[in-house]
């Protein structure tokens, strides 16, 4: 595969942090992780909390150097984790789709072009015009969400966001995400613990330990989906309802 | 982030940082002038009394030195936690920090310029209008330089070492008094004066009333010497905070 065709290649990466709690000592958030990832390639990572799975995200997102190593993408990227902050809670809804969609990398002139279909997909109505800080977390995360995939990334990585807002948005953004991925072939990175997002919307899983990346991720992906559903094959379903099932997912 | 975009992004920032200011507030854009009118009145009304300066009009003198004074203050007490308070955004976009401080200095900028409109106008009304008046943008460069690199500088290291914000809430008051914004030079001895050319605001508030009401100010050419100090510190200023910022992410 020709290099062109990358969206993102680490290349022996290093992250060292001091220590939060002894400030003299130093730790690896990660060692030497390399990694290519394909354009339109939908990559999940799996891995226990403080993994390092937030940390190569950043990595990618340019928000955080590598001590060592070499980062680089292509293409315009969005980073969808935390996606209240940066909103004002003063200003308005219209005022803040400003604000963001400019940190988000889109010119003023974009924005202004993009508004109408921020405000449509997030569907809050008149409070659009209200002050942030009336907002239930629900309507901030639905307008944060829309900014961000106005962007018009070539790349989106993904940090657990779209576990909030009412079932129903959960699902318009999944299918969101998935048609755009689909049509304008997006390269995706999710990090989740969700088993089943990540089966639905990722072809190649990593697996992260302790800094270090140690398998590409299939035993990793099929462990997790079996905790999953022991710990769930207890609730009663109704008639016609089935379980998550090995057989569903490996069919890719 | 190419220039225009940045540019964009900045005028973005500092609309905000006035919006933010004046929202849920009655008077709104009148407490920029409203401010330094109240401090001209109580300082003029307490210092007419215990400063023997020798001017024609103590309160107008007091007022244009008043105006720099507080741009430059108000700047640099607000910056200085600006990205400490700022983190989540910090953690969550890559984004020109320098676009956060910037935007203070700005938003305090126009409150400047509105109020010495104010000042001229008053000027004006009382037949006191001047030719140098024209020169009063040429004084804005060292003034923007030196607010500009001391709000980058203390923003910077303040991120990693807090004990800066307490320095600057200490320092900042004893430094109004360090400048001559109440009184003239003409009341310290000689060789005194000479150790205020090493103070950029005092050459900057020579320069402003020199400019607004033709007051000849006892350092002579040495006022322009505090345009280098302010090239100086604008290029430290920015050299420090390029080099924190790489490691904002970790520190905040």
């Amino acid at each position: 595969m020709k290099t062109i065709d990358l969206a993102i290649n680490l290349k022996g990466v290093w992250k060292e942090y001091h220590s939060p709690i002894r400030k003299r000592e130093k730790f690896n958030a990660i060692e030497n992780v390399s990694m290519k990832i394909h354009k339109g390639d939908k990559v999940g990572i799996i891995g226990e909390n403080g993994a390092g799975k937030t940390t190569i995200l950043k990595l990618i997102a340019g928000i955080i150097k590598p001590t060592r190593g070499s980062v680089e993408t292509q293409g315009q990227l969005i980073y969808l984790i935390n996606l209240e902050a940066g909103f004002n809670e003063e200003l308005t809804g219209r005022e803040n789709i400003l604000l963001n969609g400019m940190i988000y990398g889109l010119t003023r002139e974009e924005v202004v072009v993009e508004e109408k279909k921020i405000i449509d997909f997030a569907d809050i109505g008149e409070f659009i015009d209200a002050p942030f800080f009336v907002y239930s977390s629900g309507m901030k995360f639905r307008l944060a969400l829309a900014v961000g995939l106005a962007a018009k990334p070539d790349i989106i990585l993904m940090d657990e966001v779209f576990m909030a807002g009412d079932i129903d948005f959960q699902i318009k953004t999944l299918k969101k995400i998935e048609r755009l991925t689909r049509d304008r072939n997006i390269t995706l990175v999710i990090a989740s613990h969700y088993p089943l997002i990540l089966r639905k919307y990722c072809d190649h899983f990593l697996v992260l330990r302790k800094g270090r990346l140690v398998d590409s991720g299939v035993e990793a992906i099929k462990s997790l989906t079996q905790k999953w559903n022991s710990y769930f094959a207890d609730v009663p379903m109704t008639e016609g309802e089935t379980m998550v099932s090995e057989d569903i997912f490996y069919q890719r | 982030m190419e220039i225009k975009r940045w540019w964009q992004f900045l005028i973005v920032m500092t609309e905000k940082e006035i919006r933010v200011k004046y929202k849920m507030t009655v008077l709104g854009f009148v407490w920029a002038f409203l401010n330094p009118v109240l401090q001209m009145l109580v300082l003029g009304f307490v210092f007419n009394f215990f400063v023997p300066v020798k001017v024609d009009n103590y309160f107008i003198f007091l007022f244009a030195g008043l105006l720099p004074w507080n741009f430059v203050s108000m700047t640099i007490m607000r910056s200085t936690t600006i990205i400490v308070n700022e983190r989540s955004l910090i953690q969550k976009s890559k984004f020109p920090k320098e676009v956060l401080v910037l935007s203070v200095v700005l938003a305090n900028l126009i409150h400047l310029l509105i109020s010495e409109g104010i000042l001229l106008l008053i000027m004006i009304l009382m037949g006191q209008s001047r030719l140098s008046w024209l020169g009063l943008p040429l004084v804005m460069v060292p003034l923007i330089l030196f607010v500009s690199g001391m709000s980058l500088l203390l923003a910077g290291i303040n991120v990693r070492y807090r004990d800066i914000n307490f320095a600057v809430q200490i320092v900042v008051p004893l430094w109004f008094y360090l400048t001559p914004v109440i009184y003239t030079l003409d009341l310290l001895p000689r060789k005194l004066t000479y150790w205020f050319i090493l103070n950029p605001m005092s050459g900057i508030i020579n320069l402003f009333r020199w400019f607004s009401l033709g007051l000849v100010s006892k350092l002579e050419g040495w006022d322009w010497s505090s345009l280098v100090l302010s090239i100086i510190i604008m290029a430290v200023g920015w050299y420090i905070f390029k080099r924190c910022s790489n490691y904002f992410n970790e520190w905040v």
